[in-house]
This record gives structure tokens, sequence and C-alpha cells, in this order.
């Protein structure tokens, strides 16, 4: 997989993802592209690259988003490194028996791979609740914003498909191995 | 991965007091390479959705701004009221206009201002008088063919007061009691009843149906006034003080209760008093 490239679309998907998706905001419920990018290198490359692509990306969003914890900004680098990388692992492992030409199996993808990364990010948080000094940092319960984090990879899956277009016009950008030569 | 993986997971479960001095800092680096496309799409989202500004409710103008919102609130809702009588002040005129054929009839709407004597001797003020070319004894009538009453003297000059059929100062009335469908056509006394009821007797203890109309038929009210309708049977009462006889309860036909607007009816040929 071409690094550059690769580099190019996080700087575009983060950027997009954290200035202007908000726009798209109902109730709450905001999509992401990152989820997106992560499943497309999974759909597409070697297993060891896609899990890399899928823990810069989850880096990059931890870094870029703190959390309230204790009344201030904290940024914990790792939970969404770490659910982003299981999710592209686990995508990795799904593409066998999906149709990688399909919008709707690249909308599905998007969608497990965020639900994958809320789950984690989600138990991550609530068990660094129990610590003393520090709190959830969202209000209500753990289910309720496990709710919301499902919609937004929802929201993403959604999102997903007007995006698959542009990206199999480029794909040959990415220099992704030949399926043949790919390792499982 | 394996090393990056776990020191991902150490820094996930490391308290915040560990995390604190250095990954803000990290995290402030980590912006630098997505600022200058962050701004323009910050900018862009501004102007797709603007941000509504928070309005402080104790602020001089977010006071003012409440106030008028009150004041144009009870406007609106005095307006819909007026509005909504206008209507059925309309409505009540074209009714009893469709009723009256004739050019010599005149009808003056007359919008109830209030009803005088409380409990069961009511006295209906209305908003019309002597200005309009009312007179005492003139007919007061609701819907088209629903009677109300007559109006009874003093006249002044923009208000009057009528007395409603449903009160005992009416005294008897000549009636006729139709029932189209059991064709029933019957001279009738109707009389207001100290409890406030209505009551209708025929000859000889003859049974009305119930839903059987009472029609006014008495030479002593105005001609403009017969044959509207007085009220419906409703109930069957054998009295204790005539066994024999059959009292007739009705449900007047005008609405004794929340009238707002009533047509008054008189002959244009009549002389003045």
């Amino acid at each position: 997989m071409n690094w550059t490239i690769f580099a190019i679309a996080l700087l575009l998907v983060g950027a997009i993802d954290r200035s202007f998706l908000p726009v798209f905001e109902v109730r709450g419920v905001v999509p992401t592209l990152v989820p997106a990018l992560v499943a497309f290198v999974a759909m597409h490359a070697a297993r060891p690259t896609a899990m890399w692509a899928g823990f810069l990306c989850g880096l990059t969003v931890d870094l870029l988003g703190p959390v309230p914890v204790e009344g201030m900004a904290l940024v914990v680098p790792g939970p969404w490194a770490l659910g982003l990388a299981l999710a592209a692992w686990t995508g990795v492992q799904l593409r066998g028996i999906l149709f990688r030409r399909s919008p709707a199996a690249f909308a599905l993808l998007t969608f497990l791979t965020g639900l994958l990364a809320s789950l984690v990010w989600t138990f991550v948080f609530a068990m660094r609740g129990w610590y003393p000094g520090e709190d959830f940092p969202w209000p209500g319960s753990a289910l309720g914003n496990l709710t919301t984090r499902i919609l937004d990879a929802l929201a993403s899956g959604v999102l997903a498909i007007p995006l698959w277009w542009p990206l199999e016009r480029w794909i040959g950008w990415w220099t992704f191995p030949l399926p043949a030569l790919r390792r499982r | 991965m394996v090393w990056c993986g776990a020191l991902a997971l150490a820094c996930s479960f490391a308290p915040a007091r560990f995390l604190k001095p250095w990954t803000g800092e990290l995290g402030e680096v980590a912006w630098i390479p997505f600022m200058p496309l962050g701004l323009v799409m910050g900018q862009a989202r501004a102007w797709l959705r603007p941000p509504i500004p928070e309005l402080d409710l104790q602020s001089p103008l977010a006071q003012q701004l409440i106030r008028e919102r009150n004041a144009y609130r009870g406007l609106y809702h005095s307006m819909r009221i007026e509005t909504e009588r206008l209507v059925r002040e309309l409505d009540s005129v074209s009714r009893a206009r469709l009723a009256v054929r004739d050019d010599r009839t005149a009808l003056v709407p007359a919008s109830v201002v209030g009803v005088d004597g409380a409990g069961r001797n009511p006295l209906i003020r209305i908003g019309q008088g002597a200005s309009a070319g009312i007179q005492a004894g003139d007919v007061a009538i609701f819907g088209g063919d629903s009677l109300v009453g007559r109006v009874v003297s003093p006249v002044g000059r923009a208000g009057c007061s009528v007395l409603p059929v449903w009160s005992p100062r009416v005294g008897r009335i000549d009636a006729r009691a139709k029932d189209p469908v059991g064709g029933v056509d019957l001279p009738v006394q109707v009389s207001v009843l100290a409890s406030g009821s209505i009551v209708a007797q025929a000859p000889s203890g003859i049974e009305l149906p119930r839903g059987t109309e009472i029609l006014l038929d008495d030479r002593e009210w105005p001609a403009e006034a017969q044959g509207m309708l007085i009220g419906t049977v409703v109930k069957i009462e054998l009295p204790d003080e005539a066994p024999l006889q059959r009292r007739h309860v009705l449900r007047p036909a005008a609405p004794t209760k929340g009238l707002d607007v009533v047509v008054i009816k008189f002959s244009r040929l009549r002389t003045a008093p």
C-alpha cells in the first residue's frame, strides 16, 4: 500500500471529521469518515498493513479528540487505536465473504468497523470511570453512550456509500497488492 | 505491532495523572498538520449551519422580546376570539335570512354582552338597541329558527335585555307539537317550572313521543316569532299533582349556556312606539 496516499487520505479525513462533518449532526448523532477509510484499507490491503493503518487512524482520532475527565480535556492515546486496529483485523477476516466491488458491502464493513471501535472505546472509558477521581466522559449511562455511538456507526455506513465511487475510481493510486499475492 | 498495541493498551488504562503531563501537548502537535484544512472546513461548516447565538434571558433585550411576544400573543388570542364570534354571528344571520323570504322582516345581529340575574331567572344583555330599530317585545332567535326570547323594556340606544324562554317569568306560551315522523300536530302549552325545567303539556293526557318539536304558536308574540322552535321533547314525567296528565320536559332549542350571538327579528312595517 502506498503510505503517502494513505497519509494524505488520513489528513483529509481527519480534518473533515473534526471540522466539517458536525454540520450533519442530528440529535447528537454525527457520521465520521475514519471508519470508512479503515474499512477500505481492510478490504484491499494485507493484514499487517491493514492493522497498522487502523492503528494509525485510531491514534490520530485519539490525539485529535480529547475527552472530558476530571473537569479537563484529557488526551488518552489508545482506545480508538486499539478499537480500529481490532476492526481492521476483523475486516480482513470478513473480506473473503464480501463482494469487494459492492458499495453495500463497503457500507456494511464501515458500520462494523465503527461499531467495533465504539465498543472498545466505551469499554475502556467505562473501566476508567471506576478509577478514583475520574468519572465517565458521557452524560447518563454507558448503554446510552453506546447507543449514540452505534447510531454514529450507522450514519458513517450510510456516508460510506457515496464515498465508495471515488475510492474505487482511484484505487490504482493506493497500489494495493493483487488478491493472489496478498497475505491473509 | 504487538509492542505498539501493548503501549496503546497501557495508555488506555493509565490513570489520568500519568497522562496529563504529556498527552495534551502531544495532541496539540498532532493538530498542526490538520489545522489549515480544519480552518477551511470549519468555515464551510459555519457557512452551511451558522451557530445559533445563545440569548441571556435576563438581559434587557430578552426581557423586551418576551414582553413583546406576550403582548402579541394576547392580541392574537383576542383577535381569534373576535373572529370566531363574527363568524358565528355571520352564520346565525345567514341561517335566519334563509328562513325569512320577504323584505319586510329585519334581522339585526347582536352580541351577547352579559347575562343578568344568575341562576334560574336569567336576563340576556345584548349589544344592540333602539338605534338599530329594536323595540320591546321583539323576538330574539338563534341559528335561524331557534327561539331565544323577547326583548324587554327598557330598550337603550345601544343595548337592551332579552327575557329567554327558559326563564320562569315568561309565563305560559301557546305552542304546537309537531312530529313529522309520527304525524303529531297538537296544540300544547309551554311553561317553565320553578326548578328551571321547560315543560309542555298536551290536552287530555296525550303522550307526545320523544323528539317531538315544540313550535311557537302564540298570538301574544309577534308574527315574526310564530313557528320558531322552542325545544324538543326529551323526557316524559307523570306529575304528582295530576297523575292523569303527561309532563313533557323540553330541551331548549337555543343554548342556555355559552350563547354569544342572537338575531333580533322584527317587522320593518311596524310603527314607532
